[in-house]
């Protein structure tokens, strides 16, 4: 049952990010949030600047990925509405 | 059915390097730093990994701590410290699935390896000690992983309840 984030990215629409086999979703700097997935791929997420200490954008990633996989399986992604604007996703 | 643990981690407040202590201060550093600090909060020595609770605030540069499993106080100049509320946190998500092993990798780490080829698998929770050879943190990550996983599928990250231990930093890899 696959389901994935749909993430806005400025320019570019929104972009689908996997919800499956998440291990752990860190703000690694004040512009960038990893997600972590089983196997050793990680998804970074490259954001507007935050305040230093401040982890609203993983908060807002970590809601979006309890919300869509506690729904049912019709419902595949779900439609984030970031604090900070999205600028690039990659994954690595 | 995936599921994560909600875990509580207390955020950091500041982080400094001791200067010697002053009159009957444990803790004691310079340009008023301690303004945040409260009583209760948490502090770790991380040059020799002791951690200690603020038992009260002298001033904004000196406090007295009351020593964690290991700590030694007071804590002398040149030790690198830092300062975790004891009360406000923001939960992070921790995947409970796949789960190969939880150890009581040290006092104050305890750790999640995934049943994946990868090395990178591996959350390290660290957190407030607890006695030396007592694995009660791990205990305790066990039996919230065991509730998690047996409740509805829908609830799908249930804020543990670690009732003796206070996580103040989650890494992976």
């Amino acid at each position: 049952m696959q389901k994935f984030l749909s993430i806005p990215v400025t320019g570019e629409q929104s972009q689908l990010v996997s919800a499956n086999d998440i291990k752990l979703i860190e703000q690694f700097s004040t512009t960038v949030v990893k997600i972590f997935y089983g196997g050793g791929k990680v998804t970074s997420i490259t954001h507007a600047t935050a305040a230093s200490g401040n982890e609203e954008m993983r908060d807002a990633i970590q809601d979006g990925v309890v919300s869509i996989l506690s729904q049912r399986w019709t419902n595949v992604s779900i439609d984030l509405v970031m604090p900070k604007a999205v600028s690039e996703i990659g994954i690595a | 059915m995936e599921k994560f643990l909600n875990v509580p981690v207390y955020s950091l407040i500041m982080n400094g390097t001791s200067v010697t202590p002053v009159g009957s201060a444990d803790l004691t550093d310079t340009g008023d730093v301690f303004s945040n600090v409260s009583v209760g909060d948490i502090v770790h020595q991380s040059t020799d990994n002791e951690y200690f609770v603020v038992a009260s605030k002298i001033d904004n540069n000196n406090l007295t701590l009351n020593a964690l499993d290991g700590g030694t106080a007071p804590i002398v100049s040149g030790k690198a410290f830092f300062i975790h509320s004891g009360s406000s946190y923001n939960n992070q998500l921790v995947s409970i699935g796949d789960v190969g092993l939880i150890e009581q990798l040290s006092t104050s780490t305890t750790t999640i390896a995934y049943d994946g080829p990868a090395a990178v698998d591996l959350i390290t929770l660290v957190h407030t000690p607890v006695a030396a050879g007592s694995e009660s943190m791990r205990d305790q990550v066990q039996e919230q992983m065991e509730e998690a996983l047996i409740a509805s599928w829908t609830d799908v990250a249930p804020e543990p309840v670690l009732l003796d231990y206070k996580v103040i930093g989650i890494s992976i890899g």
